[in-house]
């Protein structure tokens, strides 16, 4: 009786584990406001401000999907789903600062989509992310979340190439490695995730989709490493500023 | 008379003078003033810029705001549709 009992326990565990190869995560994101000093503030840095938060509120509107299948998955902005505020000035720009990840955990291959000058297909492996896992927790909505923090390449224009912080809260109730963007590999699923001023969160997990799920590995662009793409970037320094911005 | 009229001209040539060192310090404070503003106005301008970077706005976006944020910055008339240019 007891064997059977754990053979049954068993079978319906590894149900669940398959059962959960294939969905869509929806994810949104909450953007940090900017502040100004009314009083000592210029006015330049107060149009800035303002406007920057109304891009914010555009940002905010906008879902994003992961949508996965055994050992594939795809993150990216559903631009004909995503028309909340598509009259918005500014609703473009922030649509397509979303770019397109790519993950295959069988090769390892991450691909993000870069649409520039030119399209770039700038291709990293997944053990290029190494995860600190602590023993923080809290909870979020009804999930259990641990924190995990990581340090990865990248570049802004005046900073040149940089390691930028990441932390993830993720549930390892929810068994699939994988979170927004291209972080995943960690026990779970990541719940929310802060990258510099956006802070990604988890708004519906669909594991029994009643539509296809379409990952199509991008192949029009030009492949490249990321240290080579971000060799193609220019920095801003006070030296060069003139050359890029005034005099 | 005459020597009336060689102190009348001699107090105006000393208030000319004084005229035109008044007025040359105030174009030397005024010109240090501006240099002043304008290495404000690039620190301010690299924050804005960094702050979009943050919001994930892309290079070529942020090198545009940064451009009109500098300008109105040190003093160019730049309207907020000017910076709404940059984000279509």
């Amino acid at each position: 009786m007891k064997i059977k009992t754990c053979c049954l326990f068993l079978l319906f565990t590894s149900f669940i584990c398959f059962s959960q190869t294939k969905g869509r995560i929806v994810y949104r994101v909450v953007s940090q406001k900017l502040t100004y000093d009314k009083d000592n503030d210029t006015g330049s840095r107060q149009a800035f401000v303002n406007l920057m938060n109304e891009m914010s509120k555009i940002r905010d509107s906008i879902a994003l999907y992961l949508d996965f299948e055994d050992q594939e998955s795809i993150f990216y902005v559903d631009r004909n789903t995503n028309i909340g505020l598509s009259n918005n000035t500014g609703y473009q720009s922030v649509i397509k600062s979303f770019n397109l990840y790519y993950r295959n955990n069988n090769s390892k291959v991450l691909i993000e989509k870069i649409i520039s000058d030119n399209t770039y297909l700038v291709n990293s492996k997944t053990y290029d992310i190494e995860w600190d896992i602590t023993n923080e927790k809290k909870r979020i909505g009804n999930y259990i979340c641990f924190k995990a923090t990581t340090n990865v390449l990248a570049h802004k224009l005046t900073k040149g190439i940089y390691k930028k912080h990441i932390e993830a809260w993720f549930c390892p109730d929810i068994s699939i490695s994988l979170g927004p963007k291209n972080y995943g590999g960690l026990p779970g699923l990541i719940i929310e995730l802060k990258d510099e001023k956006l802070t990604y969160y988890v708004k519906a997990i669909n594991l029994k989709p009643d539509f296809q799920i379409m990952i199509d590995r991008p192949s029009k662009g030009k492949l490249i490493s990321k240290e080579d793409y971000f060799a193609l970037k220019p920095t801003i320094t006070r030296e060069n500023f003139k050359e890029y911005i005034g005099d | 008379m005459a020597t009336k009229i060689l102190e009348i001209m001699r107090n105006r040539v000393f208030n000319l003078i004084f005229a035109l060192l008044f007025i040359g310090s105030l174009t030397s404070m005024s010109h240090y003033d501006n240099s002043i503003s304008r290495g404000d106005c690039v620190e301010a301008t690299f924050d804005a810029m960094e702050e979009m970077q943050d919001l994930g706005f892309c290079d070529e976006v942020a090198g545009c705001v940064g451009n009109y944020h500098y300008a109105e910055c040190t003093g160019w008339p730049v309207t907020i549709e000017d910076y709404k240019s940059c984000l279509e």
